[in-house]
């Protein structure tokens, strides 16, 4: 009869669609296992990483100045190419075996595999993001600088309340909008722009006041970008904002970078290329 | 099968019982295969060996109620955003349409105009429009002119949705028969009023499904107003707290949301479309 025919027929149907959905489960791809942990006191003896024989470092793109010189990261300019590749020696990586690739906040938030063994990009450490990637020791200890136009009306200003009523932006993904919003409390809403780029932008169109981001970066602006002057640096934060590595949740890399960090700050390293390239970035009132 | 040449089938008892088995035999299939289907689909996600991973990375359930003020504030943005567009977008959208339809010479500069804006316009991706217009104007340093980027922004999305808009009139407008202005024109209306109580009341109708279409897209393209810093609407305060934490369950509660406002809008304007068809089927028209 026609019409068992047609029933029996998309029974068939189903039961094949089921029977190759439920086999494609089975073929879901296992989780590679993490490398054992070397026992031995040295920790860089026997790691894996993303690329056998090569470090992977993952950036920004563009990376800005003081960070990365010209956004050329491979040429070791600027404090977190300079300071990459110096941990990257202490691993055991010449300068060759280091190759560099864009880590923005989908690659340090996604679940699965990084394709970087540590990212360097100003990251913040904080609990929360703590649950998603694993963090290094800090390699830096940033404020918060407050930039504005050099004949804006809050040119002068020496004080946190004095900035009460300015426009306020900030760069998204910064704990930048945090500080501004306990320790200046403006009365206008803090704009949130994606970049640096936008935001003097926004600066030099008067519509906006002022810039909160970290003090390295605003001084730069003063010198190289728009016609400002960094009237201050917001006080130190309570969590401070260390700067630290990220790497891949519960990557046991995270030993042998750590070891090569303290080496970097026991021999001096880490102080000299802070002095190399942070200095003129690293000073400013602290408004209060 | 039907005992005599003349009779009408369906009313017989044997036919109709046979009818309603097979419906009840579908309705019973569908059901089970897509139970079926959908089952084995969640059980493949939830058995994967990421799926503890992802699940943490965007289905978590305590960013998700930390995310919900934020993303309610921005809602109310988004929303303000989008209903004070879309009415001005629709009366411009209009007007280009029926000036490109226009076809006395006297028209044609106008006729042009309208054809450059709709070309160029829909030519330049909006992102670039609202850089422009919120960056750019206000540079410009013009008296009287706003320097608010939220405002400049708002503006670029209308100059933008305007143009795709009149092209969807436009199309609806050329879809009603010519024999419906000839019509009104013999019963007496001139131009204005034909346009106005016959050609375009239909046209309208006729078209409501792409204008939604294009009104749904406007309510997620509020977003990009975040590339001026212009306020934060719903996508911009996912994305500040998802930077903050390196979490993605912030976006899936705004598409949440998204879909929430898109939904009834759909069922409406498809109940609505329903209703004029059958108002013209009633009348026995059919146009």
């Amino acid at each position: 009869m026609r019409i068992a025919r047609t029933s029996l027929r998309s029974a068939v149907v189903v039961t094949a669609s089921v029977a190759a959905v439920l086999a494609l489960s089975s073929c879901a791809q296992e989780q590679s296992e993490p490398a054992a942990t070397s026992t031995s006191g040295d920790a860089c003896a026997d790691i894996t990483t993303v690329t056998d024989g090569t470090l992977t470092v993952g950036t920004s793109d563009p990376a800005y100045p003081p960070y990365v010189i010209d956004n050329k990261p491979t040429n070791g300019k600027g404090f977190e190419s300079a300071t990459a590749y110096a941990v990257a020696r202490e691993m055991g990586f010449a300068k060759d075996q280091v190759a560099w690739t864009f880590a923005g906040f989908s690659q340090l938030a996604a679940p699965g595999a990084k394709d970087f063994d540590f990212a360097i990009n100003q990251i913040s450490i904080t609990p929360k993001r703590g649950e998603a990637v694993t963090f290094s020791d800090p390699y830096y200890a940033a404020s918060n600088g407050v930039l504005v136009l050099k004949d804006s009306e809050f040119a002068d200003v020496t004080s946190l309340a004095e900035l009460q009523d300015a426009k306020i932006g900030v760069q998204i993904g910064t704990t930048a909008s945090d500080d501004v919003e306990s320790q200046i409390a403006p009365t206008q809403e803090v704009d949130v722009f994606d970049d640096t780029t936008a935001s003097t932008q926004a600066l030099v169109n008067g519509q906006i006041d002022a810039i909160v981001t970290d003090l390295p970066t605003t001084l730069y602006l003063a010198a190289a970008e728009v016609p400002g002057t960094v009237v201050g640096q917001l006080p130190a934060a309570n969590a401070a904002e260390s700067w630290g590595l990220a790497l891949q949740k519960d990557n046991p890399l995270v030993t042998c970078v750590n070891q090569a960090l303290g080496a970097l700050t026991d021999s001096g390293e880490l102080l000299d290329i802070t002095n190399q390239w942070m200095t003129e970035y690293s000073d400013a009132p602290i408004l209060s | 099968m039907t005992a005599t040449s003349d009779a009408v089938p369906v009313y017989d008892p044997a036919r109709l019982d046979a009818i309603s088995k097979r419906r009840r035999r579908n309705t019973a299939v569908s059901t089970a295969s897509t139970i079926l289907v959908l089952g084995a689909l969640l059980v493949l996600i939830v058995t994967s060996p990421g799926w503890p991973a992802v699940r943490e990375s965007f289905f978590n359930g305590f960013h998700a109620r930390e995310v919900l003020p934020e993303i309610l504030t921005g809602l109310k943005l988004t929303v303000i955003l989008f209903l004070t567009a879309e009415p001005v977008i629709l009366v411009i959208g209009l007007l280009l349409a029926v000036v490109r339809g226009l076809s006395a010479p006297v028209f044609t500069p106008l006729r042009f105009l309208a054809i450059a804006y709709a070309d160029v316009v829909r030519g330049i991706p909006t992102i670039l429009l609202i850089l422009m217009f919120a960056f750019g104007i206000p540079a410009l340093n013009l008296q009287g002119l706003s320097d608010s980027r939220l405002f400049w922004a708002w503006f670029a999305l209308v100059v933008s949705y305007t143009a795709y808009v009149s092209e969807v009139l436009r199309a609806g407008l050329e879809s009603v028969h010519p024999s419906q202005r000839a019509a009104a024109r013999a019963l007496g209306l001139n131009q204005y009023q034909s346009l106005r109580y016959v050609v375009v009341p239909q046209a309208v109708r006729r078209v409501i499904p792409p204008l939604l279409n294009d009104f749904i897209a406007l309510q997620k393209d509020t977003a990009l107003i975040a590339i001026v810093g212009a306020g934060v609407e719903m996508t911009r305060a996912a994305q500040i707290y998802a930077f903050d934490v390196f979490n993605y369950t912030p976006f899936v509660v705004a598409a949440f949301f998204y879909v929430l406002l898109t939904v009834p809008l759909s069922r409406w304007a498809d109940w609505m479309a329903d209703r004029q068809r059958r108002r013209s089927a009633a009348a026995g028209g059919g146009l």
